[in-house]
């Protein structure tokens, strides 16, 4: 009895292989490269935690690969994932609404407790946005603008008051302004832009004049709670930073 | 590589011919032929598509239910007006070292007009819906893949797991592109659309065309999730936490919602809790380290989607990252072994009811195939 007979499946022509096979290679390292092209860090250095440069290789491969090729096809991410890092504080912002006359109109939470989980996952993100923060370095010597222009203002944290170290508002000031009693830290400036965004759909949407944006952060309670004698010590205190009032 | 050899194929015996003198004992295949062999066996060897195809049905509906939760909000989020509107585009464009994130997306079509930015997006649901069943699927994966880079352009909606539904958009794009070009049994119409309908509603006839194109894709799919997967691990070799086994630790005790109390409490005692804690820690870091050295092992399945089925529970309960843990199924399935998939059918069609239903999707596959090359 004869065996059944089989159906015959080609492989593709060699020069089809050998196109596709330059192809893979291309795409896939564009891939690679892109993933080494990232900053890595924060590292300790003697001026404190600082990420580290990419390898120079694969930066200027990058520009080629990743700013041509992969981003157009929205695949330019470098996979260091925001929640690899372990510690980031919780955040979470309201929304002072005011009408004209100054009057209050409505105060909204995000993420908002009573949405559903895909909403509260994106608000997160729209409140992860406002993170960020980074020291100021040691205010200098004052600088002087360029004739005819003027000197741009930096943002930076300031107490509400001295004695409220966690307490803190936005403020613009000339670099060489920063306080030097303690340590400074400033908004990134895309948190600023973010929250200037978010105020202005907040009061196209509810009718309002103006929005409060401000942020709560807290770091998470170190595991060396579990071990250390005076634990309570490791406790992070809720920071509120508010960014202040923004127009519609 | 040698492992990754599909047994179900075997080369044609050559012609019989008159007889000669004896040939001279084979030489050692250089061993870049090998590696050459290796390499072509491993990326076009024509493969069943019904890993593409539960790929598409799967990861479709992933993209469903993430488009699906911008609903009611799609103003808020995309409109000109919204979260991140025009104004802060033009000031993002303006700020220093900041490249203008968004690039191109068909919502930018509908201008300020809410009518037309809606129109677009349940358009975009119904793109994904139909290729998730598999219709026109030449056309609708293009689109969809479309629709998910167009949905991501906010800069301000950059969360981590929509980099792996973009990973899986074009994948599931390029298989699609790629697969069906040479089946006779489609009219030329049919080869540029792709068939009206695809599996599981329809091409589930014993002896479905194996596709190099499908193979293709799918092998890339895995090569590049294994080297997100190596990414990441190496990257949280950057911080201590997971160095020391406490990594995991904050995710248990999110910051706003535990009080000191909470975090000294234990029922397992101290030691007891922070071993088993950074044992955890250290499984999750090693399973993504070794991804590659046990991915495309089939006897390592159960490590393989145990992993992916672990990491899903904790990012959805604990992680409150609802995508994330679907996403990383999906690519883990992608590993799964056409053999592997109708082993899967034939057990279903055991179960009565629901399971019996779904076996019937899984035909079985013919147990050789010769292949011929060029």
């Amino acid at each position: 009895m004869s065996e059944p007979s089989s159906p015959i499946l080609r492989m593709p022509p060699r020069w089809l292989m050998i196109v596709g096979s330059v192809a893979i290679l291309l795409h896939l390292g564009a891939v690679a490269v892109q993933a080494l092209a990232a900053h890595s860090g924060p590292w300790v250095t003697d001026f404190g935690p600082s990420p580290a440069e990419p390898p120079h290789f694969a930066e200027l491969a990058n520009r080629v690969g990743g700013r041509y090729y992969l981003h157009p096809l929205h695949l330019s991410y470098h996979y260091h994932f925001s929640t690899n890092y372990p510690n980031l504080p919780d955040v979470y912002f309201e929304a002072i609404l005011r009408d004209d006359k100054g009057q209050h109109i409505k105060t909204l939470k995000f993420p908002d407790d009573a949405a559903g989980p895909l909403a509260r996952h994106r608000q997160s993100g729209l409140a992860r946005g406002l993170g960020g923060d980074f020291p100021m370095p040691m205010p200098g010597p004052e600088s002087l603008p360029a004739p005819g222009r003027e000197l741009r203002l930096v943002p930076m944290w300031d107490r509400v008051e001295k004695i409220k170290p966690n307490d803190l508002k936005l403020v613009e000031v000339r670099p060489h302004e920063a306080r030097r009693e303690w340590p400074t830290m400033r908004p990134s400036d895309w948190a600023v832009l973010l929250a200037r965004s978010y105020a202005r759909h907040l009061c196209r949407e509810y009718g309002a004049a103006s929005a409060e944006i401000i942020r709560y952060s807290q770091a998470p309670i170190s595991p060396a709670v579990l071990v250390v004698l005076q634990p309570e010590t490791l406790v992070a205190p809720k920071v509120v930073a508010n960014f202040g009032v923004f127009p519609r | 590589m040698k492992k990754m050899r599909s047994s179900q194929i075997q080369e044609r015996p050559a012609p019989a011919r008159a007889p000669q003198a004896p040939p001279a004992p084979p030489a050692a295949p250089a061993a870049g032929a090998g590696f050459r062999e290796s390499w072509v066996r491993f990326w076009f060897t024509p493969a069943d598509p019904i890993v593409l195809h539960a790929l598409r049905v799967l990861g479709g509906g992933l993209l469903l239910y993430w488009l699906l939760g911008y609903a009611g909000q799609v103003d808020a989020f995309f409109g000109p007006e919204g979260w991140f509107g025009r104004q802060a585009l033009n000031e993002a464009v303006r700020l220093e070292g900041r490249t203008p994130a968004l690039g191109w997306s068909v919502t930018y079509l509908a201008g300020g007009n809410s009518v037309a930015l809606n129109a677009i997006y349940w358009a975009s649901v119904l793109v994904l819906a139909l290729f998730t069943f598999g219709v026109a699927t030449r056309v609708t994966a293009v689109l969809s893949w479309v629709v998910v880079a167009s949905f991501q352009a906010n800069p301000a909606l950059d969360y981590d797991p929509d980099a792996l539904l973009a990973v899986l958009a074009f994948y599931l794009m390029v298989g699609h592109l790629l697969t069906g070009w040479s089946r006779q049994d489609l009219s030329p119409l049919a080869r540029i659309t792709g068939p009206l309908l695809s599996w599981p509603l329809g091409d589930r006839k014993v002896g479905q065309p194996l596709s190099s194109g499908a193979n293709v894709a799918v092998r890339l799919v895995q090569v590049h999730f294994a080297l997100v997967m190596v990414t990441s691990g190496l990257h949280k070799l950057n911080f201590g936490e997971w160095w020391s086994g406490v990594a995991l630790w904050y995710p248990l005790h999110p910051a706003f919602e535990t009080t000191l109390a909470a975090a000294r409490h234990t029922s397992l005692g101290t030691d007891l809790y922070l071993a088993l804690l950074s044992l955890a820690t250290y499984a999750a870091l090693a399973w993504q380290l070794a991804f590659p050295a046990f991915a495309w092992r089939p006897r390592a399945r159960a490590l393989l989607l145990g992993g992916a089925a672990a990491g899903w529970v904790w990012c959805g309960f604990i992680s409150g990252l609802p995508l994330f843990g679907p996403a990383v199924m999906i690519f883990c399935l992608a590993y799964v072994t056409p053999r592997e998939w109708h082993w899967l059918g034939g057990k279903l069609r055991q179960i009565p009811g629901p399971g019996k239903v779904l076996g019937k999707l899984f035909a079985p596959r013919l147990e050789k195939t010769v292949v011929q090359r060029s």
